[in-house]
Formats: structure tokens, sequence, C-alpha cells
């Protein structure tokens, strides 16, 4: 099975989250809102390509608003694949930081 | 949210849009331009442009990255290991590079020979459109008569009747005549023009209108040279200049001096063609309106067609001008026209042609001799470099494993080649100077016919030859190296003998030796040829023999004035100069007979059969008290006496010959002399008595210091005809001049191209034997262990050199022999190849051979085992 990045990951959650407004430019709003660091669009448009590519998104037309020039956005939405992808890291995820307690350190 | 929509900034959208390929492409301006209004709206609009373009800086950086510089990197791998490899074998890399290099340069000089002559008179304005008549006569009796001169009516004819045609020029001999003005005289080669030539030859003047030229009886043009040389800077336009016999003749005009490449090189002055025309008005042959006639005038006839679909319709128009105007039951005639830039590869068959000549069979044959010689370098490479392929296979293995295809190594080796053949023809570019400075000393005159200049294409055409050479070197190597079962290499390496199984090395190395031996042969043919050339007997005695130019009614003052003397044993005279041209042909026949045959006439004095020491087979020579009704005696030579039908010489005597209107009775049968070149056939001639055709003096110095005979001689000349020039010239050097000249250069050629072919296939079997006694090391060390002698470890080495040796003598000596008799074919007199000959090639080969092999032979047999076997 193809592994995943750390942000296609990233990217494929957030697709999941977004779902209706799931294109470049939201997503890359999102991500830079919660991981507290500036996505350049190539790093988003890469890693959409790839998984659209390799079957976890897919893909239609959206909306064409003046803001664009009168472009049509690229919304993506999660596949069966991409699904399977996702429940399986969140499991994957959980098992590995069961019973995660922050640690102070001492003096 | 209804603020106006802020485009992207139409440049960068415009490079974005290129940089990314559909079907994203909408969607990412799309996202730029959302983005970008954010931006604009977020913070400011200068931020947002700069954010913008900071993208397009981005995906600009990717897309060079992607394409360029990836490729660019690996251009440089591969650059480091082929530099790398150069430099792990020095030894071999420098045999190779140097071989290369001797061969290119040779390749080089023969590309900018063989465009010199392609090039001529191509720079006249509407070249392409300027062509040449040529008239061929075939007699009743079959003989061909090619002539690049027409009869003199047909230029009228031409110029006014044939649609075709939109300008006809005329250029005439005219006897080489002394020029002077203001005490100042030289001797110039003149000929004969019409207004016409300046028109279809568009030569640059450099004062006076070239249309205005000539358009008057005694106006001459001069080129720039001859204006500098009695005017300096001066303008010499309307001038008078004195012509010997011609007169006076006013300047019309300068031209700028006619380049190398024509054939109108050599002329310095052009007088107007009507200045001779009256004087053939009044002559009552009428040779003006005379259709037959080709010689005296002899009009070379230029045309410039009206377009460039004319040729056929003027070819059928001369065509039929011939079948109307001037054939007749003896002989029929035919035009035909060629582009003028081509006659420089006419051959010796067309009579009384300008210029330079080169027969097209001797550039095909320096073509292939310098391309011989490139092979040889070519094979030495593939050989090395197959030899070598065993040391390569680990970084092709690694190649191989990293994703490379067969294509990627192909590319790779005949890169490599490619480079090593560039870093070659630098040097080659050095040797080739060389090699035109020692072509320029081969003979003085050369420097006055050629010039290689160094043009910016010339070097494009370099450049690309060498990157064609490099390609067919490597092309088999690499086809080796990268083979796809690269295990096959290594069982090549575990066989005996010099050279092992390796097919390929052995058949390249054959073929160096074949060509080596064929050079060396055609070394030994040239060497021959020459000799036989340089020693051929004339017919008469040439020794110390200078001839001078005089006029006819100077030669009994000079014969007075010159007899006397101790320096000079002899004096005669004659009208040309026997030995290198045919000059002077005319139609001949028996009284009582209706066939006609075409004779070489050469008009002498009294003294010329004795002078010249020819011999009296029959008859008798001339009276001494001789008076000018003796000029209708002959003597004819003993060609002349089988193709008239007599049986014997001594039939021939007192019967009589008619040539056109005038009779001749024979007195005397002289030996066959050559008239036109040793190579030729005896041809059939007649000499006859003819004081007013007297243009040469033979003079026969006693040879004992010839050059204060010829101070002494030209000290009276000069009491007796003060501003006249002593124009004289050693009959031997006249003859080498026109005739031995080519065989004496190819000798010289010969031998020059057999050196290089030598010491680059040396180069090559140093290279090879190197390398497989490095390989054998360890072979002989066990040998020598067992007990092998010296003697049984050479003969090991060198048996299988032997048989290859065999087998290119076998091939090259029928090849020679057959070549030998197809070049030489077109003499009749020539040299023969013997079995001696054949040997004496052998033997060189054997020594040349020997030598590289035995330095590498005697240190291999000194391999101590035990230095080499230490490891076993």
């Amino acid at each position: 099975m193809y592994t995943l990045t750390r942000r296609e990951e990233q990217v494929l959650i957030s697709v999941w989250h977004l779902k209706e407004s799931a294109y470049l430019v939201a997503l890359r709003k999102h991500l830079t809102d919660i991981t507290g660091r500036l996505w350049s669009i190539g790093s988003i448009h890469k890693p959409l390509l790839i998984l659209e590519k390799n079957g976890y998104l897919e893909a239609y037309d959206g909306e064409a608003t003046p803001i664009r020039g009168g472009r049509s956005k690229k919304i993506y939405t999660i596949t069966k694949k991409g699904m399977a992808a996702l429940t399986q890291y969140k499991k994957v995820n959980d098992s590995l930081w069961a019973d995660f307690q922050e640690v102070e350190f001492g003096k | 949210m209804s603020i106006k929509n802020k485009a992207l900034p139409g440049l960068g959208g415009k490079i974005l849009a290129l940089l990314t390929p559909e079907p994203e492409r909408k969607y990412l301006l799309g996202d730029h331009e959302e983005i970008y209004n954010d931006l604009h709206k977020a913070k400011n609009g200068v931020y947002a442009y700069f954010w913008f373009w900071f993208q397009v800086t981005k995906a600009l950086m990717e897309f060079i990255n992607n394409t360029l510089l990836k490729d660019i990197a690996m251009f440089i791998n591969y650059l480091k290991t082929a530099i790398r490899n150069f430099r792990k074998h020095k030894g071999f890399s420098f045999i190779n590079i140097f071989g290369l290099a001797i061969g290119m340069s040779v390749c080089l000089f023969i590309i900018k020979f063989v465009l010199f002559f392609y090039s001529f008179d191509d720079f006249h304005e509407n070249s392409d459109r300027i062509f040449m008549v040529n008239t061929i006569r075939l007699s009743s009796s079959g003989s061909e008569l090619r002539s690049a001169t027409t009869s003199f009516p047909l230029v009228e004819v031409l110029r006014n009747e044939c649609p075709g045609v939109e300008k006809a020029a005329v250029l005439a001999h005219c006897a080489n005549s002394s020029v002077s003005f203001n005490n100042k005289t030289l001797s110039a080669e003149f000929e004969y023009a019409d207004h016409g030539f300046f028109e279809v030859f568009k030569t640059l003047s450099k004062f006076g209108e070239s249309s205005d030229f000539l358009k008057q009886p005694n106006r001459i043009v001069i080129t720039e040279k001859t204006a500098e040389k009695f005017f300096g800077n001066e303008n010499p336009m309307g001038k008078v200049m004195h012509c010997g016999e011609l007169g006076d003749m006013t300047i019309d005009g300068v031209i700028y001096d006619i380049p190398y490449n024509s054939q109108f090189h050599e002329i310095e002055i052009f007088a107007s063609l009507s200045t001779l025309e009256d004087n053939w008005r009044n002559d009552k042959n009428k040779p003006l309106e005379n259709w037959r006639r080709l010689v005296n005038p002899s009009p070379h006839l230029y045309i410039l067609l009206r377009d460039d679909d004319s040729n056929e319709n003027v070819e059928t128009f001369l065509s039929g001008i011939a079948e109307k105007r001037m054939n007749y039951d003896r002989a029929t005639y035919s035009f035909n026209i060629i582009p003028a830039g081509e006659y420089v590869f006419g051959t010796d068959l067309y009579y009384n042609s300008y210029g330079l000549k080169f027969w097209h069979i001797m550039l095909v044959l320096w073509i292939i001799s310098a391309l011989s010689i490139l092979m040889i370098a070519s094979f030495n490479y593939s050989n090395m470099s197959t030899a070598k392929a065993l040391t390569r296979m680990r970084e092709i293995g690694i190649r191989k494993v990293m994703g490379a295809q067969r294509i990627h190594l192909l590319l790779q080796f005949v890169g490599e080649t490619i480079l090593l053949t560039l870093i070659a023809l630098s040097l080659a570019i050095f040797f080739h100077y060389i090699i035109i400075d020692l072509f320029f000393r081969l003979h003085p005159v050369l420097s006055t016919i050629f010039v290689f200049e160094d043009t910016i294409s010339i070097y494009i055409v370099f450049l690309v030859f060498a990157l064609l050479t490099g390609i067919v070197s490597g092309f088999i190597p690499a086809l080796y190296i990268s083979r796809p079962r690269p295990i096959e290499i290594l069982s090549n390496f575990s066989k005996n003998g010099v050279f092992s199984r390796s097919n390929i090395r052995r058949v390249l190395i054959t073929a160096q030796l074949a060509l080596s031996f064929f050079f060396i042969m055609v070394t030994i043919a040239s060497y021959k040829h020459y000799k036989y050339a340089d020693n051929f007997d004339l017919g008469f005695n040439i020794d110390n023999v200078i001839n001078v130019k005089i006029k006819p009614f100077q030669y009994r003052q000079l014969r007075n004035a010159f007899s006397g003397s101790s320096y000079v044993s002899g004096i005669s005279a004659s009208q040309y100069i026997p030995g290198t041209t045919s000059y002077n042909n005319h139609m001949v026949k028996r009284v009582d007979s209706i066939d006609s045959l075409r004779v070489s006439y050469l008009p002498v004095d009294e003294n010329f059969i004795d002078n010249m020491e020819m011999k009296i087979v029959a008859g008798q020579n001339y009276p001494e008290k001789i008076s000018p009704r003796d000029q209708r005696l002959i003597l004819i030579n003993e060609t002349a006496v089988k193709l008239l039908g007599f049986n014997n010489p001594g039939d021939a005597i007192g019967e009589g010959i008619v040539s056109g209107r005038r009779a001749f009775t024979i007195i005397g049968v002289v030996n066959d002399y050559t008239t036109y070149a040793y190579y030729r056939q005896m041809e059939p001639g007649i000499v006859g008595y003819r004081p007013g055709l007297l243009y040469y003096a033979n003079i026969r110095l006693s040879g004992n210091d010839n050059q204060a005979a010829i101070e002494y001689l030209e000290k009276k000349w000069s009491e007796l005809y003060p501003n006249t020039l002593f124009d004289y010239e050693f009959y031997s050097d006249h003859i080498e001049r026109n005739s031995t000249i080519t065989s004496k250069l190819s000798f010289q050629i010969g031998s020059f191209v057999t050196f290089l072919a030598i010491i680059i296939a040396s180069l090559g079997l140093l290279g090879i034997t190197m390398y497989n006694v490095q390989t054998k090391i360890k072979e002989i060390g066990i040998r020598k262990t067992l007990g092998a002698s010296v003697n049984n470890i050479i003969s090991l080495l060198s048996k299988d050199y032997l048989i290859l040796i065999g087998i290119s003598f076998v091939l090259i000596t029928p090849l020679t022999i057959y070549l030998h008799d197809l070049a030489l074919k077109s003499l009749v007199n020539k040299s023969e190849l013997g079995i001696i000959d054949f040997g004496i090639g052998i033997l060189v080969m054997l020594a040349v051979g020997g030598i590289t092999i035995l330095s590498q032979l005697i240190k291999a047999v000194h391999v101590n085992p035990a230095d080499t076997l230490r490891y076993e």
C-alpha cells in the first residue's frame, strides 16, 4: 500500500474536514491556521495531485466566482480508498498515542 | 464583498499560464487570483504584487530545475567520467588524440582544397546563369575534337537571335605581349575581350564604368595590380600605354584583381576585341565569317542566360545552328554549354581553354586518400576502446543498476568519442596549417594558383566534420561496450594469441594494415611514374636549351648576334614550344587521296632539326642556303608516314601533301616527337620552314656556366632591343611546369600521405600491442617458467601479426593492380608495376610493423616470472 507522507496525510484529512469547500485556497487557509506554518501553494497542490493520482481523492468543478477572474474551482472529495486510509491512520495513531499525558520534567 | 476583482498582472499571468500544464492551468490561475485578491484586501496592493511575482519566480525555478538543470547535471557527470577515463589511460588517450588529429588535419586540408575548386567563378553577379559554349567536332573518321573556342559568327547570332541569351561575351587569345609606359616595360598577360565581357562578368570596377569598357578599338582595361606597377596610386584612366605589336592603347578603366578562384585569374590586361577585328576583316580568308574555323581567331564564348530554365532552349537553338551552318560531309559539329565555374574540371581534351584545370578523378582520389588516413586513426580508436572495455565494466554495471538503458550507454560512449575528437580537432587545426604550408612549398607556382581562406563557414564545416568523425569512430566500440550481455566481453580475454579471438579487432587491424600497404604501393607507383615521366625521351634533346620569346623579324639579327658567343652552342627557332602543346593543328591529305588527316604542324627555321638533335630517318633536312621558296618543303614524322598510308619512310620522299589550298612536298622524315605530352600517343606531325612564324628562339647553351651565359645574352639583347623584355625560360622548366609536374607532385604528395598513414597505423599497432602485452604478462610468465625460450615467445606473439599482413597482401595486391591500370588508362606511355615493387612494399610493412611490435615484445620477453607470478 502506498505510504502517505505526513503532508499528504494532513492534506487528506483537511479535505475530509472541509467537505464541499475543499479546494486549494480553503485548504491552504485551514492548514495554515491549524499548523501555524505558512503553507505554500505548491506544498498543497502537489500532494493533492498525488493523492488524486493514487485514487485517494476525486475532483469536480466548483463554482466560478468573479474573484477568481471567472475561473472555476477544483473541489476535492474523499474516495472510498481515501476513507479507508484515513480510518487506518486514525486507528494506528490512536493506538500509538493511547494514554498520552503531558509529563512535567523536573528541575 | 463586491470589491472589484483585481486581475493578475498580465505578464506574470502569461508566464504562469505557460508553465503550468493543462488541465490544471485554469484552476491554479484561479487560485492565484483568489489569493491575490485576498491579499490585496487584507494587506495592500504592493504586498499582493510581490507575493504574486514570488510565486511566478518559484514556478520558473521549478521548471528550469526539472528540465534543464537535471540534464546539465547529468551532462556534467558524463563529462567527469569521460575526463577521468582519459586521464586513467593517458597513453592510449594520447595515441588516439594524436592519430585522429593527424587524420583530421589532412581531411581539413582536403576540405579547403575541394571547396576551392567548387567555388570557381561563383562570386560573379548572376554566376548561376553564366555558361560557356564549347564546340565538338566529330570527323567522318570518328575522331572527336573538343574545343573551348567556337566559331566567330556564332557570337552575334547568339546575341541577337537566341531568345534565351540575355548577354554574350567573347574572350580571345592574344599573344602575350610586353607593355610599356614611361620607359617602364613589363610583360603582361593579354587577352582580347569584347564590350559584352564586362557586362556578363560584372566585376567591380575600380576606376571607370564597366558598361563603357572596350566599346572602341585600341582600348584596354587593366587590373589593379598592373595599374599599381605602372601608375602607383594614381588614376590611370585615359592614359596611353604602348603594347608591343598591338600599338598604343588607351586605358578605359581599372578593375579589381581577379580572385584566385576564377579561370581569368592570370589575365592582367583586357584589350578591346574590335582592335583586332579590323585586321581580321581584311584577311582574305574571311575568318570572321567562317563557321568552321575555331582558331585564329579563337573566341571563347560566354553567355548570360535570361532565366534559369533557358539551358535547354539555348541548346536546342545551338544544335539548330550547327545543323544549318556547320555540318558537312567531312564532319559534324555540335555545341554544348557548361556552367562557367565547372570549367576547372575540364580534361585536357578541351583544346585552347583558360585557367586552372583539375580532373574530377584527382579530386576523388585525394578525398579518398584523406578519408583513408582518417579511417586508420578511427580504427585505432575502435580497436583500443574495445580492448579496454573490460576496465569499464564496473562503471557500466553500476549505471545499468541505476536504470540506464542501452541507448543511454550508447550516447555516453559516442559522446566520449566526440569529446576526444573535438580535442583532436584543435590539434588538427594547428596541424592543417602546417600541411598547407608544406603544400605551398611543393612548388613555387602553387602559391600563384591557390589560396585557402579561413571563413566562418569553413570552420563550421570543420566542426561538423569533427562531430561526424566522432560519431563514426565511436559508434562501433559503443555498440560493443554497451552490449546487453557484458559477460561475453569477459570470455574474450582468456584466449591465446596476441589479438585473442575478438574478430572485430582482427578485422580492424587487417583493414589498417591493408590501407597502409595500399598507400605504400601508391607511393612506389607514383615514384616510378614520376621517374618515367622525367626521363621520357621527347624525340629531341632539351638539355641546356632556353626558349626566348621573340618577334619573327628579330630572329636573323639574334642569330647573328648570338652565334659567335662561346656560351651558345646552337640556335634555332620555332613557332611554339613542342612537348607541352598541340597548338597548331591542320587537316592535310595526300594529293591523290580523299581522306584527310589531322596533324600537328610545327613551323620552324632551317636549323631546328639539327639544333634540337632530332634524327632524320629518311630523305634530308632543309638546305643550309634556304630561301623563302623552300616554305613549300616539309618534313613529316614517322607516325605521319604510317597514317598517310606510306609503307615505309622512304616512300614518302618526294610525295605531295595538300592542306587547304596549299601544296607541299615532303623532303624528309624525322623521328617521332612529343607534341602534347609524354603520356599521349605519338601524334602525326609536320615540321615546316616558316620564317614568318618564328616566335620562339631555341638557344642551346654550352653548359659550362649557364648563369653567366644568360647574363651575357640578356646584355646583348638589351643592346639590340632596348625597352624590350628578355623573356626566356629553360626548356626543361617549361616541360616540368606543364607535364611532369603532376607526376612529381603526385609522388611527393603520395609519399607524404603514406608517411602519415604509417605513423598512425604504427601508433595503433603500438597501442594494441602494449595493451595485449599487459594482459598477457602473466601468461608469458607462466610460459617462461615452463621453459619457453625467448624465440618461442616472440614467434607466439608475432605469429598472428604475420598472418594478418599476409591477408592484407592478398587483398590489396589485386586491387592495386586494377586501380593502377584504371588510373593510367588514358595514358599511352606509362610505367608498370612489377613483382619487385610489391616485394618492396611488403618489406616496408614488415620493417615498420616489426619495429613497432618488437619494442613491446622485448619488454614482454624480459618479464621476470618471479614478479608476475608472485601473487599466484
